[in-house]
């Protein structure tokens, strides 16, 4: 875990409210794992005041690739920045995805901008050989990220790409039946869409991680504030930066969480 | 040695507070806000702190508030942590163990839910070693008096610390909230029982709603205002506390920055603690440190204390 300024090297606009920005950040880059994040100052100065969360989408060399949904002022902050600027990122936090382990393929889910932390995985687990599957799904067409995935399956709300659907439809309709082996799931989107995910999973057995985003103090574990529901013989919270961002599905409870 | 250090002669930065509670420089991190110093790993060099103030600790473990607990508002942010802590055994067991292995004052923050919750927290942590300080967190229901917060009242307060005065030899620190009309008569009457010193301030009540919802952001509904914004008010009280007691006043509040620091001890704060700061900032509180030092030297100060109180007007 390191406080840097890192360098913006690249911030490639894909659309009106989603950004892909290159950072030159080696401390971090060295020690980055698929499922962690950072977290960035949005400006310098205390306005906005909270670093924002960020999963690490890729390492590249020595630099991290970050994307970015514009949705308030922090993500704006970070779409309108510049080449040249300095960002201040801490990382990497977080406890990542699970990557060994008896599986035979690993079939990811990603919703929205939730694909981010897959593209990192995706590589991680080709690297190591496993059979990966791919579902993305997104409203429409335009918020989809697919130049950085191999081949992935797709589904759009409106139907302006792939199938008209979800992730769980695209699951249901194309998937479902044709995998041989014994499978691990990965997903990462919109609480409904991991929720689903998670009841589904659990009914067929499958090992399932997740990559939940709560709001966040600190992203080190000094204010408590991003706890997520678990379950369990005895139900607590769990800090969503230290012993997540990455959780078992199984282990959440997802009816206490986000009401 | 280098050079230069011999030239300006060494800034005095310790400061004694009293029973016990002897500080290497005037910079604290503030309850709630560095956890039990377990998670912050290279992060920050705690040595180079004046002292660590622990999450609150109560009798029994509290699981806390459901989330969403923290939601930023201009200026800061709001939380509703709901004191969330391991309780009092895991904390000697798990924690203290660490915490009085580093090289800096310990100061472990307390809490209760009626009079007698405090009285026996503070005898179980008085057996063991390690603590320089307790901070007594009143920003809490008293359960047995429907539930009314300690500090907001004081008759409350005046029982908490007639209570505690017996029990301990340590330095007790009674953390004042500014939620409250005067807040120099609850600090005199911290004073009058004994207390050695008062911290101050906790957070201000505060509250965001969702409009598209109609729900309030926390769901706790209300929660602790912090950050940057409240630092006016947080030096307004502790310049009401200065003038209305003789014991030391540390002051919290939005503290950024040496300079926010330095206006703290220039109301009458001997010393401060950094809170929301580190959040932002995980070594802030160690900045903060510096750049005090550096401005003595500026300022020709042989010691920091010179600055407590030097307000002009
Ligand atoms: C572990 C983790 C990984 C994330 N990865 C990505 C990513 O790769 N790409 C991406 O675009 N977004 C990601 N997010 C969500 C991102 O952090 C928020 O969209 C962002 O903080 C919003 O900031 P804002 O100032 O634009 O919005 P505002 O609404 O102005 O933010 C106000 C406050 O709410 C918090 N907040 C708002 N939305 C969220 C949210 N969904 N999750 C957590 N906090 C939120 C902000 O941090 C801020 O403190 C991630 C969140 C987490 C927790
Ligand atoms: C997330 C969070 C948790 C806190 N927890 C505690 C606590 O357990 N006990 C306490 O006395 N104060 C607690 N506080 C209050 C701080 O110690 C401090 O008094 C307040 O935040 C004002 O300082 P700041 O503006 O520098 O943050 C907490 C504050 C925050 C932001
Ligand atoms: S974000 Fe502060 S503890 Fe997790």
């Amino acid at each position: 875990m390191r406080d840097v300024s890192a360098r913006l090297l690249e911030n490639e606009r894909i659309g009106p409210r989603l950004c892909l920005l290159r950072l030159e950040a080696p401390e971090i880059a060295a020690r980055a794992l698929p499922g962690q994040f950072v977290a960035v100052r949005a400006a310098e100065g205390f306005f906005p005041l909270l670093r924002r969360p960020m999963s690490i989408c890729a390492v590249e060399d020595s630099s991290l690739l970050l994307l970015v949904k514009v949705v308030g002022v922090g993500t704006r902050l970070l779409y309108e920045a510049e080449p040249g600027a300095h960002l201040h990122l801490l990382g990497p936090l977080g406890r990542p995805f699970e990557v060994e382990g008896d599986f035979e393929v690993a079939v990811l889910f990603g919703g929205g901008v939730g694909v981010a932390p897959l593209v990192f995985l995706e590589r991680e687990l080709r690297r190591r050989g496993r059979r990966v599957c791919t579902l993305l799904g997104a409203r429409t067409a335009s918020e989809l990220v697919l130049r950085h995935l191999e081949d992935p399956f797709v589904a759009t709300e409106d139907g302006s790409a792939g199938l008209r659907g979800t992730v769980l439809d695209l699951w249901r309709i194309r998937l479902q039946g044709h995998i041989r082996g014994r499978m691990k799931w990965f997903s990462c989107g919109p609480l409904a869409m991991l929720r689903a995910l998670a009841w589904e999973s659990q009914a067929g057995g499958w090992e399932h991680e997740v990559a939940l985003e709560t709001p966040m103090g600190c992203g080190f574990g000094v204010c408590q504030g991003c706890v997520v529901p678990l379950r369990g013989p005895r139900p607590r919270y769990g800090l969503a930066c230290m012993e997540g961002p990455v959780f078992k599905a199984q282990e959440v409870n997802w009816d206490a969480l986000g009401l | 040695m280098p050079l230069a250090s011999e030239a300006a002669p060494a800034v005095r930065t310790e400061v004694d507070l009293g029973r016990g509670l002897r500080l290497k420089n005037r910079v604290l991190v503030a309850s709630g806000t560095f956890a039990y110093a377990d998670t912050v790993g290279e992060l920050v060099d705690v040595s180079r702190l004046g002292g660590v103030v622990t999450k609150a600790i109560s009798l029994e473990p509290r699981e806390g508030n459901p989330p969403p607990r923290i939601v930023e508002v201009p200026g800061g942010l709001l939380n509703a942590i709901g004191l969330a802590n391991v309780g009092a055994r895991a904390f000697v067991r798990d924690k203290l163990p660490r915490l009085r292995q580093l090289d800096t004052a310990i100061v472990v923050n307390v809490v209760g839910f009626c009079v007698e919750d405090y009285v026996r927290l503070v005898r179980f942590l008085d057996e063991h070693e390690g603590i320089d300080a307790y901070e007594v967190n009143l920003s809490c229901p008293n359960v047995k008096e429907g539930g009314a917060c300690f500090a907001d009242d004081p008759m409350m307060t005046r029982q908490v610390v007639r209570a505690l005065r017996p029990v301990t030899d340590r330095h007790l620190m009674i953390k004042l909230s500014p939620n409250v009309a005067r807040i120099g008569q609850i600090a005199r009457i911290c004073e009058e029982e004994g207390a050695d010193s008062v911290s101050l301030i906790n957070t201000l009540v505060g509250m965001a709603v969702d409009v598209r919802t109609r729900r309030p952001k926390l769901a706790n509904v209300t929660g602790g205002y912090s950050g940057p914004a409240i630092k006016p008010v947080a030096l307004a009280k502790v310049w009401e506390a200065y003038r209305a007691v003789r014991i030391p006043i540390i002051g919290i509040g939005g503290i950024m920055s040496a300079e926010d620091a330095l206006e703290f001890l220039l109301v009458g704060a001997q010393a401060v603690q950094v809170g929301t700061g580190t959040f932002v900032i995980p070594d802030l509180a160690v900045r903060i440190v510096e750049g005090m030092e550096a401005y003595a030297r500026s300022e020709g100060l042989r010691d920091i204390g010179e600055l407590v109180g030097a307000l002009r007007i």
